[in-house]
């Protein structure tokens, strides 16, 4: 006994002591500013965003109004900066304007997708081994289709438009959501912490709520963000095909398809569209990229 | 472990004579990969047939070499994994018996410090947290009272409540996390304290401090 009050001061003074403790957000908000091309990109993506907001006064020239005169100009055209679609109307103010159909076509379905597919694959992963096997059987059969032939074959069956363009690929995107959901649930719940919270006698909603679902969540945001550029992508597709938005409302992929003709009178114009989605679904993926690095804290940096 | 200074705990039942954790023939047996079809699945005898019986004020030490099921039967102790077969009394009460206690009531009383001193930390929460989720989802400790109970327990165990409740687990050394997961185990005022293998990811220098701090709790290990 008197060894053990001996040793006793050294319990205090055992470690060094570090700095101001800092929250896990905190510290990922830190790696992410000194990340300069995370936020190179997101800036991009503000001014796009920004750009699609304030549409009204960033275009020049109002989006539906053409000129039977001034059809095709290439770009550089004084009055019209990146030139006129086939109908004479004013190209910057149509992506400007059309970045708005596409934003929400991009982030709407992922938005959707991640509150539903998440909450199956939370049920799936923490479930028991039936409840896994019913609901990841059912996800394997949307799974198996190619996600742009399922995106057009539903909007197919339900009609164009843009209300029907979301709905599709929200049920498209919920089954990777549920797959990437329900096994980041399965490796969390297996982890000693969770066996800790479970030994504690808490609740099983506490355990989710507190143990479970913080560990996951960084994971489907990473993931999600990635979805969006796809979703972009897609649904410009699903425009481009006719099944998506309709005309004259001025969307990328509906552009694209229009100025398709023009490709051999005027290249630099018809592929100006397909420029502004290319930039928006790379910079949505190199933030996922960014974001992904910055959570992935396993030590202190 | 118990208290052998304390021994008017209101939860005791049977007195000193009766033995705080009684077990008999505990078994489990894990399906270890085998054939897809047909034939006869090999079974791994994790644990097989594990009696003992741990009285009221002292300690328990199970020794064997790495894979031979020690963690497992601390884990079957608590239920965190389901026992084939076998027995669990825990000062007279049969755990899961309909005139027993429940497994709920028997981690109340029971609790265990894990091995692995990282991963049974969770990384999203701070070091207060941790410790003080048992007490507010278990007992239903109000937010002040269990921060309370929890700051009260890193003090006890060398650590300076100003300075690390606020802390995340990977800000922290593997004696400190060690310390933490022990303050863990204390929250619930447990009668008996599992111990598995907590020193043996630590340094040595390190792990005579855990041993003595656990001394100093009254604790021991078995």
């Amino acid at each position: 006994m008197v060894e053990i009050a001996a040793a006793q001061p050294l319990l205090a003074l055992d470690e060094p002591q570090g700095a101001e403790p800092r929250s896990y957000w905190t510290t990922v908000a830190d790696r992410l500013r000194r990340d300069r091309v995370t936020i190179g990109v997101a800036i991009v993506l503000l001014l796009i965003i920004a750009l699609a907001i304030f549409a009204p006064w960033a275009a020049t020239h109002d989006p539906l109004q053409g000129s039977v005169l001034g059809r095709l100009k290439p770009v550089g055209t004084p009055g019209h900066l990146l030139g006129t679609d086939e109908t004479g109307r004013d190209i910057w103010s149509r992506l400007v304007y059309g970045g708005r159909l596409s934003l929400i076509c991009g982030i709407t379905p992922v938005l959707l997708a991640t509150l539903m597919g998440g909450t199956l694959g939370l049920v799936a992963g923490i479930g028991s081994r039936v409840i896994n096997m019913l609901v990841m059987r059912v996800v394997d059969v949307f799974y198996a289709f190619p996600s742009v032939l399922l995106a057009i074959a539903i909007c197919g069956v339900i009609g164009a438009g843009i209300g029907n363009t979301i709905l599709s690929l929200t049920i498209v995107f919920i089954a990777p959501i549920v797959r990437v959901t329900e096994s980041l649930a399965t490796q969390v719940k297996s982890r000693d912490f969770v066996e800790a919270a479970r030994a504690s006698a808490a609740p099983l909603p506490a355990i989710i709520r507190q143990q479970i679902l913080p560990n996951v969540l960084g994971g489907m945001l990473v993931y999600a963000t990635s979805l969006v550029s796809i979703s972009i992508i897609i649904s410009a597709g699903l425009s481009f095909l006719g099944l998506g938005v309709t005309p004259p409302n001025p969307e990328w992929g509906l552009m694209l398809n229009a100025l398709r003709q023009a490709i051999f009178v005027n290249p630099v114009v018809a592929a100006l569209p397909g420029v502004a989605i290319l930039i928006t679904s790379l910079c949505f993926n190199l933030l996922s990229d960014g974001l992904r690095s910055a959570m992935d804290i396993k030590l202190p940096s | 472990m118990s208290e052998p200074d304390r021994p008017t705990d209101r939860r005791d039942r049977g007195g000193p004579s009766q033995p705080l954790l009684l077990v008999r023939g505990l078994k489990k047996h894990f399906p270890a990969k085998g054939r897809l079809f047909g034939g006869r699945r090999e079974m791994v005898q994790a644990v097989d047939g594990v009696s003992f019986s741990l009285m009221k004020g002292t300690t328990l030490g199970v020794v064997g070499e790495s894979g031979c099921g020690k963690s497992t039967t601390a884990r079957l102790l608590l239920h965190l994994i389901e026992p084939d077969a076998g027995e669990i009394v825990f000062d007279g009460d049969g755990v899961g018996d309909p005139h027993g206690i429940s497994v709920r009531e028997l981690r109340l009383q029971m609790q265990m410090v894990f091995q692995d001193s990282y991963s049974s930390l969770n990384p999203r929460a701070t070091v207060g947290d941790i410790i003080a989720f048992g007490p507010r989802t278990a007992k239903g400790l109000a937010r002040q009272a269990a921060r309370e109970r929890a700051e009260r327990l890193l003090d006890q165990v060398g650590l300076g409540p100003v300075l690390f409740a606020r802390r995340y687990p990977h800000e922290l050394s593997g004696g400190q996390r060690q310390r933490v997961n022990i303050a863990r185990a204390l929250a619930l005022e447990p009668r008996l304290l599992i111990l598995d293998e907590a020193v043996s990811a630590l340094d040595k220098s390190v792990e005579a401090q855990i041993l003595n701090l656990l001394a100093l709790c009254g604790a021991s290990s078995t």
